[in-house]
């Protein structure tokens, strides 16, 4: 009741800020134009390469605005509030990653089949890309809080941020990836889906903890 | 368990422990160096496929197992400082970073220079090759976010976290890779099987392993000296 | 009770206050002066939690308020610092609600405060300083929290809004409520003191 009061609010705060859901969907647009035009407009590359490209380009686009998670929590004081009250801050952490995921992660998946057209993939295609980012993404966020939770009050937090997390993204990639492979080439994919699945609920039941605690740390020792 | 932890981990008998161990630590070093360097270089017969590149072997695996037994060591440092509270263990893990950081950029090295004449090319995305690549971004990583920080005890926290996060997600990268791609050739020494190399050859091997370690050992304790002879000040 | 045991804190080599005790009984009243860059507010955030101090203890009912297993603090606590905890992007009464939630407490704060206060419902982005700050100290009208830990309560406040805070805080420490606070002003409190 509580969580979803919070969350709630936490909604609000940010469809008041359009603008940083429009801007990394925009980001994704032009990196995906980026890579059709480094690519000569090759269509048989291309249309190969289009899962790998839109899921960089997500994870790309995710982790460039996550360094803002929560510093304008820290800057205005609310996180500190957070901590001294009866609300745990995993409470806090929980609805922070569920907002991200749903102002930058959602757009994308609604924009996908657009996305998809503009590669020519079929049908099929799109709806397995959809499937692997549906479980791909969350995990993502998850990393994404971590870092920006690691680095709330670093210099250079932008690329730090990336920098830290993106190795720890890899397996998510590979098994993603893995996934569509399997499937365009008419294989099974339970396996990688299996192990995309193993890794989204180990990352959903670990990471929470540490990204609250790296924020208890980052306040304590500020 | 706290209190005898706290003890040994205290700056002042660390300092004294150091001092006294490092003399045999010397000696441990050279001797094993020097028997593996013989052994390796001379006493040994060439490969019977690969002929005298193998032996590029002597130190090729020596770096790359130091650079995953540093991580760990570092990792077993930040578990120390959380749940015993230890504050030696950041100097500790400060220290070793930068070691750990060249021994995986030497294994790198050394395993490319190894792949020209095996497989015709310095660099391929095979598994090993991969991961100690994200190995070696994962001390960056480390370096980076520890100097980051207006404060430096924010930095070794934020630091100990990460490098926890990172132990965790090692084998999980490791096998990932190794399911996207692999080329490498079985590995050299295992544990749980008989290995697949002659006793000539694994001798210097394991010797010069023992060799490294005693030498990380060693920059490691003089470099945490320097450190706490800083602070006793 | 409050009960702090021989706190120090140094900031980069220099030493804020050391070896510091007090206890704070139901009722009494504590206001920590000295200049500024004494460490007033680092001892505020200590007292309240978010700090913890480099030597030294500090005890709410005899348990350590730095122990991870203590939760009971977090609700007979309510810290006021610099920083207000104001989201602008949310509307004055969306930032009490979240605030209410945060703080599980299930007392509505009547509009009539708000009228009283002159505040309206408004994006909060347009407030003044001010009222920013008779925003966040509305929080104390429906907190049931036993010790209140205000940081600097009387700045940027009209002379209504002073003696609004001041009535609060009568009333407060008259139900065996306490109060921690440091401030500048002349204040009309009989309290003890602590100087940095």
């Amino acid at each position: 009741m509580f969580f979803l009061k919070l969350l709630i609010l936490e909604f609000k705060q940010n469809i008041r800020r359009y603008n940083d859901i429009f801007m990394p969907l925009w980001f994704l647009i032009l990196s995906m134009l980026i890579f059709s035009i480094g690519f000569q407009q090759d269509s048989s590359i291309l249309k190969k390469t289009a899962p790998s490209i839109i899921w960089v380009s997500v994870l790309l686009s995710l982790l460039l605005s996550a360094n803002q998670l929560f510093t304008q929590d820290d800057d205005n004081g609310f996180l500190e509030q957070v901590l001294l009250s009866p609300t745990s801050l995993l409470t806090f952490v929980w609805v922070k990653a569920i907002i991200y995921w749903l102002k930058i992660c959602l757009p994308l998946l609604l924009l996908l089949p657009v996305i998809g057209i503009s590669f020519s993939l079929s049908y099929f295609e799109i709806k397995i890309i959809a499937i692997t980012l549906l479980l791909g993404t969350p995990s993502f966020v998850l990393f994404a809080t971590l870092g920006a939770a690691i680095i709330l009050r670093a210099h250079h937090n932008a690329i730090l941020l990336s920098l830290l997390i993106l190795p720890l993204c890899i397996p998510i990639l590979i098994f993603g990836l893995s996934i569509i492979d399997d499937a365009s080439c008419g294989l099974s994919f339970t396996t990688p889906l299996c192990f995309l699945s193993a890794l989204l609920l180990t990352s959903a039941t670990l990471l929470p903890f540490v990204t609250a605690f790296a924020l208890r740390t980052g306040i304590h020792y500020a | 368990m706290k209190h005898l932890l706290q003890h040994l981990f205290s700056p002042k008998y660390f300092y004294q422990f150091s001092r006294k161990c490092l003399p045999w630590f010397y000696f441990i070093f050279f001797i094993s160096f020097f028997y593996g360097l013989i052994g390796g270089l001379i006493l040994s017969p060439p490969d019977y496929q690969q002929g005298d590149a193998f032996r590029i072997i002597y130190l090729h695996v020596p770096f790359s197992f130091l650079s995953l037994f540093i991580y760990l060591a570092m990792a077993t440092f930040a578990l120390l400082g959380f749940v015993w509270k230890i504050k030696l263990a950041d100097i500790l893990m400060r220290a070793s970073a930068p070691i750990g950081a060249s021994f995986t950029l030497l294994a790198l090295i050394t395993g490319s220079l190894w792949g020209k004449p095996m497989w015709g090319t310095y660099w391929i995305w095979d598994a090993r090759l991969t991961s100690e690549l994200i190995l070696l971004f994962l001390y960056l990583g480390y370096i980076s976010l520890t100097q980051a920080y207006p404060q430096q005890q924010q930095g070794h926290l934020a630091g100990r976290i990460i490098v926890m996060v990172g132990i965790i997600n090692i084998p999980i990268i490791h096998y990932s890779v190794y399911w996207w791609n692999t080329l490498h050739q079985g590995a050299t020494l295992s544990k749980l099987s008989k290995p697949s190399i002659a006793n000539n050859m694994l001798y210097p091997l394991l010797s010069m392993i023992i060799a490294f370690l005693f030498y990380y050992l060693i920059l490691l304790f003089l470099r945490t000296q320097r450190e706490v002879f800083k602070k006793l000040q | 009770m409050l009960q702090a045991l021989g706190l120090s804190y140094q900031y980069s080599e220099k030493s804020l206050f050391s070896n510091l005790s007090f206890e704070i009984n139901p009722g009494d009243c504590l206001q920590i002066i000295g200049g500024n860059g004494a460490g007033k507010t680092t001892l505020l955030r200590i007292l309240s939690g978010l700090c913890p101090p480099q030597k030294g203890k500090v005890y709410w009912q005899h348990q350590d308020i730095y122990h991870s297993q203590l939760h009971t603090y977090n609700t007979d606590r309510l810290y006021l610092g610099h920083k207000l905890g104001i989201k602008t992007d949310l509307t004055l009464f969306e930032n009490l609600k979240l605030h209410q939630t945060l703080q599980r407490s299930e007392h509505p704060v009547s509009p009539t405060e708000l009228t009283w206060l002159q505040l309206k419902n408004i994006a909060t982005k347009s407030l003044s300083a001010g009222e920013q700050k008779k925003l966040a100290l509305l929080r104390l009208l429906s907190s049931s929290a036993l010790i209140w830990i205000l940081d600097e309560p009387f700045s940027n406040l009209d002379e209504t809004g002073t003696n609004w805070v001041q009535e609060l805080i009568k009333q407060h420490l008259a139900k065996k409520g306490r109060l921690i606070f440091t401030s500048h002003q002349k204040v009309n409190l009989t309290s003890q003191l602590i100087e940095l």
